[in-house]
């Protein structure tokens, strides 16, 4: 089913939660709403459900406007963070739950239990009630309450935040595969976003009720239209540093006064022009940079603190009173206090508008 | 010989045990010492003295004159028991169906229906007035609105209204006044302890439901219900015992009247001591009450579980619960 959010608000008294959201979920698309606490993901996935009623706006499904169309009506599945089994029943009468309420003949809905609970495998749990089994098999029944009536649209309300980091991972892969299996459109909202990359086709990124932008994971992290969403998506995040931006000929220099960097003329050309020593935010990631030798078109600074990842250290390097971030191999040796050389990516820097925030790069 | 150093061992032991729990009481005297001395001064000797009162006969003279057991036969083989008692199991009876029944659907109404604060604020409001107000003019309120004459308020009412002629409500419906006075008041406890417990239920088990395509009553019955067995039980017990030794409203509205149709166990056993100063007499059916009150707290505490019902309390002790056999049934996957 395909789902359409038009210039949608929700307003709780004085506070704008979701402000004019559009919104396009393609049938089949796993879709995360990404975003900090208090960003509207969730009221976003609350009026989806018809839980909560839109101020202003249309909300469709598959063309049809649904704005007044109760819950229960819209057929969806929804999944929460506290998984919502209702203690009082077991597993099965929970599985059994929306079946019983759509008066379904009783040995169908005893079958379409076991068939669910196949799926899930969860058959030896039927029995038992929510507070006998672990957070894990817990999440899985609720899963199964949620697709057990064939839902055309499936909403996931953080559902791996209580789980522990293990599962979390193993439960990451395996809901995405049922979801490519059973083909059924899904709307994720999490504030993780290695959870968000790793799962959804596409990602919604959204901050104070705003949506930032919408694409697939490796455009927002390649290619972040503003440094919201540069700052969000990444980790560690994104280096921000304020420079003077300066055009020499085709070339663009970055210049602050403890060093100079300069773009070369094929990647000056991707970026809009500003007007001399107009300040503007230089974000380079720290995998984008790395330590090296003494050379023009470097930055120098002193390190800060070395953090061991396992796989890699991470370098906090000091420059001006700003500090910035380089992800190095395992067998960097400097220490702290250090003077260092750190070598830019120039191919991977973005430029940001310092007033807001916006990418300065040409849209492709 | 071994067995008797092993009993010395555990006569040792127990009493190194006993010793221990004389420390333990001595450390907790001073928290529990003020309750513990108005426990005693106001209901621990009382009752003793009722008692050694019920073994006289002692009437206006107040001479303490012991007669044994007179008192008691005396009880069981008077011809108005089986009316008090009768007039007492229906009173319980219906009042605790208003003061619980009425009382969750008032709490479902103002907690669940009502999603503005402040005027679910009113109405629970108005109804704690009748509580808030001093029994004396709560009854004289309703003799007013049940007044026999034509200016009665309901009469009145009633009468422009439908042209139905005044009647006299007390005097032709005494029990059924009684329990509906009684039932209102005690419908605000219920309603603010159930409403308590629907507010503590989290959010996400209504929106679930309504997913799941609940209707409103589906979620009452699903949902609500299940959560609120405890505070239901635990308002059923509490309002049972008090009921059964109440009386003040019924003396303020009927007195016991017409022709003891309304009299209750509490209020035979005032009427004989303070009306009849038959104080002996009074004093033994106030005994075989206590007797009867204690009984049935003790066969509902086993029957529910007293520590089921403190730690069930509340919808987060019912998670609990459930908790604590995962404990020990626990399969990871």
């Amino acid at each position: 089913m395909e789902v359409v959010m038009r210039d949608v608000v929700k307003r709780f008294g004085n506070f704008t939660a979701v402000d004019n959201l559009n919104l396009t979920i393609k049938d089949g698309e796993f879709v995360a709403l990404l975003g900090p606490s208090g960003c509207g993901k969730t009221t976003t996935l609350l009026m989806l459900a018809g839980l909560y009623k839109p101020d202003s706006g249309e909300i469709l499904f598959d063309d049809k406007i649904v704005n007044d169309v109760l819950p229960k009506d819209r057929n969806i599945g929804m999944c929460f963070q506290s998984y919502a089994l209702y203690p009082h029943m077991t597993v099965e009468e929970n599985i059994a739950f929306p079946l019983k309420l759509k008066k379904l003949p009783k040995k169908e809905i005893e079958r379409k239990v076991k068939e669910i609970a196949g799926k899930f495998q969860i058959e030896h749990l039927l029995k038992r009630y929510p507070g006998q089994i672990s957070g894990g098999q817990q999440q899985r029944v609720a899963l199964a309450r949620a697709l057990v009536k064939e839902p055309n649209l499936l909403l996931l309300d953080e559902p791996l935040s209580n789980l522990d980091a293990s599962l979390r991972i193993s439960m990451r892969a395996e809901i995405k595969k049922l979801q490519k299996e059973l083909g059924i459109t899904t709307v994720f909202v999490t504030h993780d976003q290695a959870e968000a990359l790793s799962m959804s086709d596409r990602i919604a990124i959204m901050n104070k009720g705003k949506l930032q932008d919408i694409g697939t994971p490796e455009d927002l992290y390649m290619r972040p239209k503003n440094m919201f969403i540069a700052g969000f998506i990444g980790n560690p995040p994104m280096n921000f540093l304020e420079v003077g931006f300066n055009v020499e000929g085709d070339k663009i220099i970055l210049r602050r006064n403890d060093f100079e960097i300069t773009l070369p003329k094929e990647i000056s050309a991707n970026y809009m022009k500003k007007q001399n020593d107009e300040r503007v935010i230089l974000g380079i990631r720290p995998e984008h940079l790395s330590i090296g030798n003494e050379a023009p078109n470097t930055i120098k600074g002193e390190i800060f603190v070395v953090e061991h990842l396992g796989k890699d250290k991470l370098v906090d390097v000091k420059v001006g009173n700003d500090r910035i971030k380089v992800l190095t191999g395992q067998d960097f040796e400097g220490k702290m206090g250090d003077m260092v050389n750190v070598h830019l990516d120039l191919k991977n820097i973005h430029l940001f508008d310092a007033d807001d925030g916006n990418s300065m790069k040409w849209a492709a | 010989m071994r067995q008797l150093e092993m009993e010395i061992c555990e006569n040792v032991t127990s009493k190194k045990a006993s010793m221990e729990g004389l420390r333990k009481f001595l450390g907790a005297l001073p928290f529990l010492g003020p309750f513990l001395f108005l426990i005693i001064l106001f209901y621990l000797v009382p009752v003793t003295l009722t008692f050694v009162m019920s073994l006289t006969s002692m009437d206006y003279v107040l001479e303490w004159k012991f007669v044994g057991l007179e008192n008691y036969l005396r009880f069981f083989q008077d011809s108005g028991v089986k009316t008090v008692v009768l007039n007492t199991v229906k009173y319980v009876f219906f009042t605790l169906i208003i003061n619980v029944g009425f009382g969750f659907l008032l709490a479902i109404a103002t907690s669940y229906f009502i999603r503005n604060e402040n005027i679910r604020l009113l109405f629970q409001t108005i109804w704690m007035l009748p509580r808030m107000t001093p029994p004396v003019v709560y009854a004289l309120l309703w003799l007013w609105f049940l007044d026999p004459t034509e200016a009665g308020m309901l009469n009145s009412f009633l009468g422009k209204l439908f042209g139905i002629p005044a009647q006299n409500w007390i005097l032709n419906n005494p029990m059924k006044v009684v329990i509906i006075a009684n039932g209102l008041i005690g419908a605000s406890l219920g309603m603010v302890v159930f409403s308590a417990a629907i507010k503590s239920i989290p959010v996400d088990y209504f929106r679930a439901a309504n997913v799941d395509g609940a209707s409103d009553w589906q979620i009452i019955r699903y949902v609500i219900i299940p959560f609120l067995k405890w505070p239901i039980m635990f308002m059923t017990i509490w309002q049972t015992l008090s009921l059964i030794t109440s009386y003040e409203y019924i003396l303020l509205i009927t007195d016991g009247g017409p022709l003891n149709k309304s009299e209750v166990w509490s209020l035979f056993s005032y009427h004989k001591a303070f009306s009849n100063y038959e104080f002996g007499y009074g004093a033994a059916i106030s005994m075989v009450l206590v007797l009867i009150a204690v009984l049935i707290a003790i066969l509902m505490l086993k029957v529910f579980g007293y520590d089921a019902i403190m730690r069930r309390g509340n919808v987060d002790g019912m998670r609990g619960e459930a908790g604590d056999e995962s404990n020990k049934n626990h399969v990871a996957v």
